[in-house]
């Protein structure tokens, strides 16, 4: 019986896209998040148009997501090329439009550059970029939400936080006089960790301490919103309003 | 410091290895190596304000465990991700309202997208879990019934 067991793994193997990477963090639970994001503003309460759109900004059926960290394309880039998922907000002053993407990669001010698994921006941001000859990266000064997707089972640990604090440093703005990195990380913006399975006593202590939302145990297939999506469509809506 | 790996686990690893996810294999020994490591709040000590956190040394896993563990760890990384895509796929087509969409995975430039979440992958995942199933209430892969019994 342990020969079929090896066949079916070996049919798994077969039957999923090439490069499918089993052991890099998962595609899979970035995508279930920013869908589980933008099926939040389906709810009347948002008063949200939600869009899948190709990567020319163009409603979709089909949503094509990143399977490793990238850029965004432009505009005039052969089709297919990931997609995003645009929120257009139906405020009472005036519309605002985000976006949703998925393993975009962000310049930090140090130059180098972090992949955000699912990120928000503002559409400007993304229109600037698709009108650029070739590929571009938004710089940290831009992202809005940045959700870090850790498809560990088995749990994480400090090392993550350490990772975290480490690229939401990068990212944000230098702190204003007196500021606290807690405000300087979540006045503005939103970062937040989410692990299939636990967060180590130690990982939470940091992240906490630096205003990262941690989210342990968050799978999302369950019914009803779970409090990561609900704190990210919170922030965005704030946002929306300003 | 290295802790042995049961036989029976170590079963389970060559199997992730056979069935083509060496990487996962080796994924699935290093944690056994290690061990459990807990972690636990402390009063703060003098000269900090926030409690510390003391982290244990590691300890063996007994042969129970590693076997959960082994199994655990190689039903996430196939059968698990496959449901994830699954649900993924199952929640864009309430965010389009489209029976029919599918959620796509962009590879690169030279092959492009393909379906994230194959309905092979679906049908293979469910018969894998099966066995896996079976194999974690058996506490072994050496006892299966095989198909007919």
């Amino acid at each position: 019986m342990r020969t079929e067991i090896i066949d079916l793994l070996t049919q798994l193997g077969a039957a999923l896209p090439p490069g499918f990477a089993f052991n890099k963090a998962g595609t899979a639970y970035e995508a279930l998040v920013a869908l589980s994001v933008a099926y939040q503003f389906k709810s009347p309460y948002y008063r949200t148009t939600v869009e899948v759109c190709d990567h020319t900004g163009t409603p979709a059926s089909h949503f094509v997501i990143r399977q490793s960290p990238g850029k965004i394309h432009p505009a005039t880039a052969n089709a297919p090329r990931p997609g995003f998922i645009r929120l257009t907000f139906h405020g009472r002053r005036a519309k605002r439009v985000y976006e949703i993407h998925n393993s975009v990669q962000f310049k930090g001010r140090s130059g180098s550059n972090h992949e955000q698994d699912v990120s928000v921006i503002a559409q400007k941001t993304g229109d600037d970029l698709r009108n650029l000859p070739g590929d571009g990266r938004p710089s940290g000064k831009d992202l809005k939400v940045a959700v870090e997707c850790k498809d560990i089972p088995k749990g994480a640990g400090v090392g993550i936080a350490r990772g975290s604090v480490g690229n939401a440093f990068d990212l944000s703005p230098n702190r204003s006089r007196g500021g606290s990195y807690k405000q300087a990380f979540s006045k503005t913006r939103m970062f937040a960790v989410t692990v299939l399975g636990g967060m180590s006593v130690g990982g939470t202590q940091v992240l906490d301490y630096y205003g990262i939302n941690v989210y342990a145990n968050a799978n999302l297939t369950a019914p009803g919103p779970h409090p990561l999506i609900v704190d990210v469509a919170a922030r965005i809506h704030e946002d929306m309003k300003r | 410091m290295h802790y042995k790996i049961d036989p029976r686990a170590e079963d389970v690893v060559r199997v992730a290895e056979q069935g083509g996810f060496p990487g996962l294999a080796d994924e699935i020994r290093s944690v056994l190596f290690t061990g459990r490591i807990s972690e636990e709040l402390e009063s703060p000590a003098d000269g900090y304000d926030a409690p510390r956190v003391r982290i244990s040394d590691p300890q063996p896993y007994d042969a129970e465990e590693q076997f959960d563990i082994a199994l655990d760890m190689l039903v996430s990384a196939t059968i698990g991700r496959v449901r994830l895509l699954k649900a993924a796929e199952d929640r864009l087509k309430d965010v389009t309202d489209n029976p029919k969409a599918r959620l796509m995975e962009w590879v690169d430039p030279e092959v492009g997208a393909v379906p994230a979440v194959p309905d092979d992958a679906v049908r293979i995942a469910d018969k894998l879990e099966h066995l896996l199933g079976l194999a974690r209430n058996m506490r072994t892969l050496d006892s299966l019934p095989s198909k007919g019994s």
